[in-house]
């Protein structure tokens, strides 16, 4: 799954392939920013097949979050 | 659903994919006429599954505008979730063919993005119009929209590319 969320971040966001990395957290980067947010989301959502609720939206600032928010989903992690 | 005389607007289905992609199609030439850099990629293929995609899209709502049944209009907007924030209404495309301007179905679009944009949770509305789009800022006034930022695009050409 790491490996699809790095996809999704170099291709919807513009963030290096090299600088991408699991302590990776909004805000930390100029490319993860209230602007990018809600691209990250939609093709998360799109690429793992669900809907995120608002909470787990506002809640996924960090790949960690991220991750867990998605296995809490039942989507399977590596 | 929001009638008038002949005239409705609702929520996009599936089926509208088709008609939706040709209005978006006018929509982003007239943007690029004006001199918006920003776009999807408007091959015909890409743009209609990217409209499919919005039509199911969760926090999106894609409006159709419809004068016996054919669609004439359309708006597109979303609700954007960013950490720290209240949610937010965001209109990112608004269309009508030019020979049904003149019947207040923007109007009527924005109205039902209005209800539909705040049902799903957001408590302001944004919208994005170009500095010289005069009739786009009169239109947006009128309906009580103000301006609050004010954002420049740069560009510069590229080094291998001389200036015309």
């Amino acid at each position: 799954m790491k490996a699809a969320l790095k996809e999704i971040f170099v291709s919807e966001l513009g963030v290096k392939p090299e600088d991408f990395r699991d302590d990776l957290t909004y805000n930390a980067i100029p490319e993860w920013d209230s602007a990018s947010h809600m691209s990250m989301i939609m093709a998360v959502e799109e690429k793992f097949g669900l809907t995120l609720e608002s909470d787990d939206i506002v809640n996924m600032t960090s790949i960690e979050k991220i991750v867990a928010t998605l296995k809490a989903k039942g989507v399977s992690v590596e | 659903m929001n009638k008038g005389r002949n005239s409705d607007v609702r929520l996009a289905v599936p089926a509208d994919a088709g008609s939706l992609t040709s209005l978006r199609n006018a929509f982003w030439s007239d943007q690029i006429s004006k001199g918006s850099l920003d776009s999807p990629d408007l091959d015909p293929a890409r743009l209609t599954g990217d409209t499919a995609r919005l039509i199911e899209r969760a926090r999106t709502i894609l409006l159709v505008a419809a004068h016996e049944g054919k669609p004439i209009g359309y708006l597109y907007g979303q609700v954007k979730i960013v950490p720290g924030t209240p949610p937010v209404g965001s209109i990112e495309e608004i269309f009508v063919v030019p020979e049904h301007r003149r019947a207040n179905m923007a109007q009527t679009l924005v109205g039902e993005a209005i209800i539909r944009l705040q049902e799903l949770g957001a408590g302001r509305l944004q919208l994005r119009v170009l500095q010289d789009n005069a009739e786009g800022t009169t239109f947006w006034q009128r309906l009580g929209f103000h301006p609050s930022v004010t954002i420049y695009e740069y560009s510069k050409i590229s080094p291998s590319q001389p200036a015309k």
